[in-house]
This record gives structure tokens, sequence and C-alpha cells, in this order.
């Protein structure tokens, strides 16, 4: 026994620096088996339905404007001469898919090649995939055993999952798991595959990952300035807030949501009104009682204003609120620098005016407005135009970033009345910022 | 740069960084293991990277007892384990009194040799013969564990062990 004591230190000895540099290929391969994302949450399946929703919007609002033509325009003039004849009120006159075939078809030829390579391991000679490349390596012979179930004993079985399959054996169901992303490669090591083919899985697994789309959701806030090509509208402040779902495939992406659009005109609104002279009390009903002291009557009365019968007018300042809901269909590239990615996007927006709100202040107090004419610019009810921006997306955490981005929006058609004089398009000048969150 | 634990904190964290740098500073090491357990480079290639696998998938399961380099180790080892168990065909036991000892001219020759040619007589030993005699004279593992490990008796333990000395003997006699 000293014997082999001493035997056992001096081979013990010899490995005891033994430390070979791996090849780089190994790193590499377990780098993108553990930075798998995991599998798509339930709630992701709504993205793509609202995906589609606003895109069917989007070809609506298309449709809408070609057969419109020009109407809208026409349609869209605000009623300057809203007569307003309600005694004791003011009116505002407001207009009150990686397709399954192609990964059948990957899984068909890897399931090919594994039972040829099962069969032929009798041979001398296996291939076997490296990752990158395949080579060809001359194997000493190995006797095949018939499906051998695998061995989980021990220390190995407590740091391990329970076996399932069988090893050297591809068991459907786990290529079924791995394209629903219901498991990890690193689950399917520890499922006892063989390495390779998880190697193969691991090919197969970025395969997928990057040729199916991801999906990705951003909210953000973009305040903006635009200029007007007519020198008649001065440059209006608007602020805007996005909710844009995003589909990416390798370093493309699509983006289509719902964008509010908040901003304002300035204008006079032209009111004619009669003066508030006084009240009286204006008796509508009289009842009679009998008491003992004799008949009383009851006067029911109520409170009436007088106004002058002579129109004043008054011209005060306004200002118009409108809220556009713009739905965009940007296209972009990225490239992820570490937790640092630049973008570029662009693409057409189809703005629609779904509210204005034009407030009108008081002449007077109590006066009674008879007619207002809004001196506002008149907008389009429906606008087309271009949206680019570039910036740059700092990841805060795995599915958190932050974007920051200077945009820049060209208006096809002009968001005013195209029959006054305040015809001609528009651009506007914003940064975007905002948080994305990957799913 | 990194102590274990904050090592372990950013893994966790999955800081691809941090994950680098633990497969940089361990791998060298573990695929030295793996090169002995394997026949071949092909098949420590295949260990370490499973076991790493594992190692990256089940670090939250390391309840910081012992040094981390001995879990990844313990889990590098059990990866060539279940990678090699189940090809051995024949875990029969043998007669015992096969290699009582080495010859001295044996242990002269081992004494002298690289640890590439030690490497390769110990890779060209059949799976439970390189299997035992790693778990044995190189991991320190007792008979009892080794046992438990592979999932056969003591005395297979021992066997196989014998044996895989008396066929290293017998190939360092053959290449003298």
């Amino acid at each position: 026994m000293e014997n082999f004591d001493h035997i056992d230190e001096i081979i013990r000895q010899k490995f005891e620096n033994f430390e070979p540099e791996p090849p780089a290929q190994v790193w590499e391969n377990v780098r993108s088996s553990i930075s798998q994302s995991p599998p798509p949450s339930p709630s992701g399946l709504m993205l793509p339905i609202l995906f589609i929703a606003t895109l069917l919007v989007f070809i609506g609002g298309l449709l809408l404007n070609y057969l419109s033509g020009n109407e809208d325009n026409a349609s869209t003039l605000i009623n300057r001469q809203s007569n307003l004849k309600t005694a004791g009120m003011i009116s505002t006159g407001s207009t009150t898919e990686p397709a399954g075939t192609l990964q059948d078809a990957i899984y068909q030829t890897y399931q090919d090649n594994h039972l040829e390579q099962v069969m032929q391991t009798s041979t001398t000679q296996a291939r076997v995939n490296t990752g990158q490349q395949e080579i060809k390596v001359k194997a000493p012979f190995q006797p095949v055993n018939a499906p051998t179930q695998t061995m989980n004993p021990g220390k190995a079985k407590k740091d391990t999952p329970p076996v399932p399959v069988t090893r050297g054996h591809w068991n459907p169901g786990l290529r079924q798991a791995l394209a629903a992303g219901e498991i990890t490669v690193a689950d399917a090591v520890n499922y006892n595959l063989n390495p390779r083919d998880v190697r193969k899985l691991s090919g197969y697994q970025d395969y997928a990952r990057n040729s199916i789309a991801t999906w990705s959701i951003g909210a953000y806030f973009n305040p903006e300035v635009t200029n007007y090509h007519s020198a008649d509208i001065e440059n209006t402040v608007s602020y805007s807030v996005s909710v844009l779902p995003q589909m990416t495939i390798n370093h493309f992406f699509i983006q289509s949501g719902i964008n509010a659009r908040f901003t304002h005109d300035k204008g006079n609104s032209a009111i004619s009104y009669n003066r508030f002279l006084g009240t009286y009390d204006d008796v509508y009903l009289v009842t009679f009682d009998s008491t003992e002291n004799g008949i009383v009557p009851t006067y029911f009365t109520e409170e009436v204003a007088v106004y002058d019968t002579i129109d004043h007018y008054a011209i005060t300042e306004t200002q118009a609120s409108y809220t556009y809901l713009e739905v965009p269909l940007l296209f972009g590239y990225q490239y992820d620098f570490g937790r640092v990615s630049l973008f570029a996007r662009g693409g057409p927006a189809a703005s629609f005016l779904i509210n204005r709100n034009i407030p009108v202040q008081d002449p007077e107090e109590r006066a009674r407005v008879v007619n207002v004419d809004y001196q506002v610019p008149t907008r389009s009810q429906v606008n087309w135009q271009l949206m680019f921006g570039a910036g740059i997306d700092y990841k805060l955490s795995d599915r958190i970033s932050f974007g920051l981005e200077p945009t820049f929006r060209y208006a096809l058609k002009s968001e005013y009345d195209l029959s006054g004089d305040l015809s001609g398009s528009a651009h506007s000048f914003g940064i975007r910022a905002g948080l994305n969150y990957k799913f | 740069m990194y102590t274990d634990k904050e090592l372990i904190e950013r893994c966790l964290a999955k800081d691809p960084k941090a994950q680098e740098y633990l497969y940089k500073r361990f791998s060298r090491r573990m695929y030295g293991v793996c090169l002995r357990f394997a026949r071949n480079t092909l098949e420590a290639d295949d260990i370490l990277q499973e076991g790493f696998i594992k190692v990256f998938s089940y670090l939250k399961d390391f309840r910081h007892e012992g040094a981390l380099e001995g879990w990844i180790r313990r889990t590098i080892v059990n990866t060539a384990i279940n990678y090699y168990n189940s090809r051995v065909a024949d875990w029969s036991e043998t007669s015992i009194e096969k290699a009582e000892t080495y010859s001295s001219s044996a242990e002269q020759i081992l004494a002298t040799i690289s640890v590439n040619e030690m490497l390769k007589l110990i890779q060209d030993l059949p799976e439970g013969y390189r299997l035992v005699f790693n778990l044995y004279v190189i991991e320190g593992y007792s008979h009892q564990e080794i046992a438990e490990m592979l999932n056969i008796s003591e005395n297979t333990s021992k066997s196989q062990l014998s044996r895989a000395r008396a066929s290293l003997q017998q190939k360092i006699k053959q290449g003298k």
C-alpha cells in the first residue's frame, strides 16, 4: 500500500499545476447558452395583437384619407358664426412571425444527422460539429450499446435534476420544449443530452433567437417646437406621449403604436354680447291657503336676469388646444455596444385631430354672449407626416433601457386648412426620452 | 478583481463580464480535470462546456460553505461522471490481486515522464478504470464515496482501481 501511496502522490503532483488552455469555442458555446433570454410571458402575446391592431388602424387611416380626398378640409372648418341664443348661458361653441416549416426542416436535418451518427458509431469515423465548422476526427472504436439508460448515481444525482431521457437519443419533446422556450439549452444539458447535441441545439437556438422576432414596448415623452412655413403662424410648442410596441429581428426593427400629441394655437375671439343690468324676482305661481286668520297667499318666484338690448363687442385673446392621435409606422436599425445601443428610425405617421377646445373669456361679468367669432387658424382633421430620429439607448437592466433621441418631423400635408392663407407644411424638432421594456 | 462572493453575486445578476471572469479564472484548471477524465480533447471540450453551463445554472445553489473552486471542481467531476458512467459496459468485479504493487522500474519511469505522457496513459485506460483511477488517485475520494457516486459496490471500485494500476504498469513497461 505504501508503494501505491507513493506512486499516487507522484501522479497527483504531476497534475497539480496542469492548467492547459481550453479552446475559445467552449466559452462561446457556454456564453451563448447562459445568455439566453427566458421564455416569453403570456402577457407578451398581447403585443403582437396590439401591433396588428395598430397596423390596421394605420391602414384604415390611409384608406379613409384616400376615400375622403380633400373633403376633410372643407368639413373641418371651424364654424366661425356660431350663434348662441341661449339666455343666461355662455357656450364656447366647441365643435361640440420563424416559420414552423423552417424549424421542422432544421430539426429534420439535425435528426437525420443524429441518427446517422448513432448508426455510425461502430465505424472508426465520427463527424463532430464544433459549432463553427464541421470537422472529421478519427475516433477509436467504440462498441454501440443499444439505447443505454443514463445512470444517475450517488453524488452526481444530488447536483443534477432527474434524468428522464436516454442519453444520446433525441427526445422530440425536448425539441418542442426548446422551440417553445419552455426550457433552455442549460436545461437540456441537465437532461443529459449529449453535449454535442446541446452544441447543435445551441446553434439552433442562436439561429432561432436571431431569426424570431423579439418584442419590446416603449413609453416616451417628446416635447417639440414646430416651425410653420407660413409667416402668419407663430412657432408652437407641443408635447406628446407615446406607447410604441416594437418588433426586432436581428438589428432591424419595426415600431408602431399610439402617440397622443397636445398642441395649441393662439388667436382671438370676437364676442358679441349683451351687458348684464340686474335681476328681478318673477312670480310664476301664487297659491291661497285657508287658515284660522283667513286666506293667505303664497308667491313662488324665480330670479330673472335683465340684459341690455344693445349688442356690445369685445375681442379677447384665446388659446385653442388640440389633441391629436397619431399612429406612426417606423422602421429602424439598431446596433448594440454592450449596455449602449445606437439606433436610427424613420417612417410615416398618420395624425388624427380628435379634440379641440377653444375657451372664451367673459367680456364682462355675467354678460350674455350672443355670438363668438373665433379668429384662430383652422386645422385639418387628418394630416400626414414623416418622422425621423436617431438616438442612444442605455440598458438600465436586462429588460429596461432608457432612450434619448433627437427627433425631426416633416408634415407632408399641412395641419391647417389649405383653403386659407395658412397653407404650407411645417417641420418640428424635438427630443424624445423614454423607457423601453423588453419582453 | 472580484472576491468569490462579489463574483457570484454579479454572475447571478447575469453580468457578462463577471461570467467571463469566472470562466477564465477557473477554466484552465477545470480543463485539466476534464482532460484526465476524457479520452481525448474533443470529449474534454464537451465536458468542460457542459460542466460550466451547469456551474452557471446552479450557481444560485452554492451555499458558500466551502471554496467556490471546490464547488466548481465537484460540478465538473460530476459532469464527467455523468458523461462516462453510462458508457461503462461492464462494472463486473474482478480479482483485486491484479496489481498489488508497482514494480520499481515502473515507479522510476512514472517519476520521470512528463505530465502529457502521464495524461495520455490515463486517457488510454478503459472508461471504468479511468473513472475510478481519477476519482481515487487524483481527486482523493474514498472507495465508499466512489461507490456512491458511480452507483457501484465498494469492491467494484477497488477492483477497477487495481485493474487500472495494472493496466498503467503494463503500458509503462510497453512504452519503456
